[in-house]
């Protein structure tokens, strides 16, 4: 699986199937503070991803 | 019906959308929670655009610091309540528009009747429980919700709309934290001019609003992308509004 960290750092990682929050917990990450993109589409936290798939993690901003 | 100056002031809108537009504009009453980065450039501009009635709420005084991004503060008003300075500058500006300000922190205990008979709700708030609380509010008088967000040189933004759209909690069910956060002024500007736009668009009834899709802003590569979002079946907020 290919991933696009939030400051754009490019990991990869292998996998059979892996639940979303599951991997967000193995890359230390709060899906509090994150939006995980697949697809140009934002995936919740119970998506079962793939050795192919492409993500990308987003932060959340929440100035105003 | 328009006055002769009203008729003057927004010819080059009546060019647009004409004068029935116009007066849609001008019986529109917005709720503006915020009266910061984002909420002053939105007021300002929907003020000069000939919305009728702005309701600003915001609990803050100006601090020498939002004067990078807060337009609507000036170097005179530090220490001044947000709401009565911008109340000021919206009302020199467009003394036609109807001016209302509340210092208050918006909460659980008044944000109802805050909202009151606005026809819409416009996200200019720097935290996520007072969002949520705006979420919950629209979807309970099923008016839309225009959020918007800022941090650096990034930005992002979705128009809400009971029963039509992914609510907050759906696209994002828990809270990050709010912390201080780094901003340049521009970012705060480009986000609001959006928000604003997404309004006008919808009280006029024209061009296509920014739904199902949050759009992302990056300032440092002066790029934006629209991301599809989807409601959640159990969401405890828009689950069974429809």
């Amino acid at each position: 699986m290919k991933i696009t960290m939030p400051d754009g750092e490019l990991k990869g990682k292998s996998v059979d199937s892996i639940l979303l929050e599951v991997l967000l917990d193995d890359l230390d990450i709060s899906m509090s503070e994150v939006l995980v993109v697949r697809n140009s589409e934002v995936i919740p936290e119970d998506c079962i991803l793939e050795d192919d798939d492409e993500i990308r993690i987003i932060q959340v901003v929440f100035g105003g | 019906m328009l006055s002769e100056d009203e008729l003057e002031r927004y010819a080059r809108q009546t060019m647009l959308f004409g004068e029935d537009g116009q007066e849609k504009l001008k019986s529109s009453r917005v709720f503006i929670a915020g009266a910061g980065g984002l909420g002053c450039p939105v007021a300002l501009y929907l003020a000069v655009a000939g919305i009728g009635s702005i309701k600003l709420v915001d609990k803050d005084v100006v601090d020498t610091s939002n004067l990078n991004r807060q337009v609507l503060h000036w170097e005179k008003d530090v220490g001044k309540e947000k709401v009565l300075s911008a109340e000021e500058k919206l009302s020199a500006i467009n003394s036609e528009v109807n001016i209302e300000v509340v210092s208050t922190t918006i909460d659980e205990s008044n944000v109802f009747d805050l909202v009151g008979d606005a026809d819409l709700i416009v996200d200019a708030m720097d935290n996520y429980p007072i969002r949520y609380l705006l979420n919950l509010v629209a979807h309970k008088k099923k008016i839309p919700l225009f959020h918007g967000a800022i941090s650096g040189f990034n930005g992002q933004l979705t128009t809400i709309i009971p029963g039509k759209t992914p609510c907050m909690n759906c696209i994002f069910p828990s809270p990050p934290k709010s912390e201080l956060f780094p901003v340049v002024g521009v970012t705060a500007g480009i986000v609001a001019m959006m928000q604003a736009n997404e309004v006008i668009k919808y009280i006029l009834g024209i061009g296509k609003l920014m739904t199902n899709k949050l759009l992302i802003w990056d300032g440092l590569s002066t790029e934006s992308e629209s991301l599809r979002i989807s409601k959640r079946d159990d969401c405890a907020v828009c689950g069974d509004v429809s």
